[in-house]
């Protein structure tokens, strides 16, 4: 917790840190909230029911949860914005040369590390306690069933979240710490996911879903409204409907996978 | 009763075919002003990396405080590297904060040591908006936090004006006269003559010499010799067993004398043996000759 407290008295005043957020949230809470009177204009053109509903469908219990974290976890989006908040601290440290202050004051690598963890634990809390409270002002606003199971039934897609966005900025840490410039670290964010889906054409579907940025994304891999099923029975889209015990464990084999080599990175190099 | 608070020993680091430190080994006892001095480039800022854990070295191994390991050794050491790092866009005190909750001491002595080095006043302006003398006060101040056993400082009056020069050096004899003992990196010999009592002198990561400042300046009273036969000179001076070396220099004899062997001695016994001196003077060698001369040999 020490270690935690030091890291937070690091951003306090940091108003880059800040700036970040508030445009992070700010974007997030335009297209969650956003979204409904975006609905409300195009069902004005158009008479069709399916555009109408689009809204209750999307918003209604318990699929409000689902829809939410998946929109909030796609991996060219808004989710980018928390990477680049974390490579910032971390690069940070390297370029003001504050990561050599903290280890010859007596940090050992080891805390420093933890500390940066922590941090990522914090953000992944607060970001997905942001689509708990925005999900239930939606769903409460849109949803035709408010019953204690519908609101509860698929709030699991919360914690997956909260895995899902940790591994991602575990990602992002690793990368900070291994590139140490801002700018390099955050164009590598930026284009490697790119990179896995072109790499992903020449690879058998079996490995796919293992490959990093896949495997986090996979554990909320599509959103699910009922509008689908309501519009088109009998579609055989593959639609996910809950999240499996299996992606959540490879997401933090990984997670723990980039902390592990994140800490060599650390111990072996000189500072 | 000596006590050992640093021992390097047969430390080494390269870079590519570089060697920053070459199987270096020094010792440093509780109480000692020490004095790594050399010029840029020979290993100081290296050294004082490895002994505080950012820098792996190749080879060697140091102790803190006798014993290995030490745990949290370097909570109990304050110290800059190189230039002043702080986090910019924090204040000084909240800099200051993170540097005591790193090292696990109370806030209550952030105001004294910030006034110490004269920036009480200026505490809750940010890093960034500090001038470059500043930022090395703030920095020795950081170092001097908690009263800590060790104080490591990295050419510590770099960038400041000379009132500042002053006022640093002032500070770090003040700590020092509490018994702190103080590793002084510089490439400056008046700052190590005026302020260390020990000095290791440092060259392409070797270690030229080490000793005790006031010996290298006692040991170096040297006497300046000429006479018009100045072979017959140099053949009776080597046959002197008073005598511990001769060295030329342009048209003179400089020569180094034994205890007890005063120049009027040498005077009279040159006489005696048939020399007539046509000069004799002494002279005080400042530390700055002996490290020119060190520098030379190597």
């Amino acid at each position: 917790m020490k270690t935690l407290q030091i890291e937070l008295k690091k951003i306090v005043t940091y108003k880059v840190f800040w700036a970040m957020v508030i445009i992070y949230l700010v974007a997030l809470f335009f297209v969650f909230f956003g979204f409904p009177s975006l609905v409300d204009y195009f069902s004005l053109k158009s008479n069709t029911t399916e555009v109408k509903l689009l809204k209750n469908f999307v918003y209604n219990f318990p699929d409000v949860w689902q829809n939410l974290s998946w929109i909030a976890g796609l991996r060219f989006f808004i989710k980018i914005f928390l990477g680049m908040i974390v490579i910032i601290l971390i690069t940070n440290e390297y370029a003001y040369g504050t990561i050599r202050q903290n280890i010859i004051s007596g940090m050992s690598r080891f805390d420093f590390l933890k500390g940066k963890v922590f941090l990522i634990l914090v953000f992944a809390l607060f970001a997905s306690l942001f689509i708990m409270i925005s999900g239930f002002i939606l769903g409460l606003s849109y949803s035709s069933n408010t019953s204690f199971h519908a609101i509860t039934s698929k709030l699991i897609y919360l914690p997956g979240y909260f895995t899902e966005v940790f591994t991602y900025m575990s990602f992002a840490l690793m990368l900070g710490l291994l590139l140490k410039r801002t700018g390099f670290a955050i164009g590598v964010l930026f284009v490697y996911p790119i990179i896995e889906i072109i790499v992903q054409q020449k690879m058998s579907d079996k490995i796919i879903p293992f490959l990093p940025v896949n495997a986090m994304n996979h554990i909320i891999r599509t959103p699910n409204t009922s509008l689908i099923q309501y519009s088109s029975p009998n579609s055989e889209i593959d639609l996910q409907t809950l999240i499996a015990g299996q992606d959540v464990v490879i997401s933090l084999v990984y997670a723990a996978l980039f902390i592990a080599i994140s800490y060599l990175i650390l111990k072996k190099r000189d500072l | 009763m000596k006590e050992a608070v640093l021992s390097i020993s047969g430390l080494s680091k390269h870079y590519g075919p570089i060697k920053a430190v070459d199987d270096l080994s020094l010792e440093i006892n509780r109480g000692e002003v020490f004095g790594l001095l050399g010029p840029n480039g020979s290993g100081k800022t290296t050294t004082l990396g490895i002994i505080l854990d950012v820098i792996r070295p190749h080879k060697g191994s140091f102790h803190w405080f006798g014993q290995t390991p030490v745990k949290d050794a370097r909570k109990r050491i304050g110290s800059i590297l190189e230039v002043p790092v702080f986090y910019p866009y924090l204040s000084a005190v909240r800099n200051l904060r993170i540097i005591a909750d790193i090292k696990g001491l109370p806030y209550d002595g952030i105001d004294d040591t910030l006034d110490a080095t004269g920036l009480l006043d200026r505490k809750n302006s940010r890093f960034r908006t500090y001038s470059l003398g500043m930022k090395q006060r703030l920095a020795i101040a950081a170092a001097m936090l908690g009263d800590p056993e060790v104080m490591i400082l990295d050419e510590p009056t770099n960038g400041l004006d000379p009132k500042g020069i002053v006022e640093i050096r002032e500070l770090v004899l003040k700590v020092a006269s509490r018994g702190t003992t103080i590793i002084l990196a510089s490439h400056i010999l008046d700052e190590v003559q005026k302020m260390c009592s020990h000095v290791a002198i440092l060259d392409a990561g070797r270690k030229l010499f080490s000793g005790r400042v006031d010996e290298v300046l006692n040991d170096s009273e040297w006497v300046e010799l000429s006479a018009y036969k100045m072979d017959a000179l140099k053949l009776v001076l080597q046959q002197i067993p008073d005598i511990s070396s001769i060295q030329e220099e342009d048209d003179k004899y400089l020569v180094r004398l034994k205890d007890n062997f005063a120049p009027a001695d040498l005077n009279k016994l040159l006489f005696e043996k048939g020399i007539v001196l046509s000069h004799l003077g002494t002279r005080k060698k400042s530390l700055e000759k002996y490290f020119l001369e060190l520098l030379e040999k190597s």
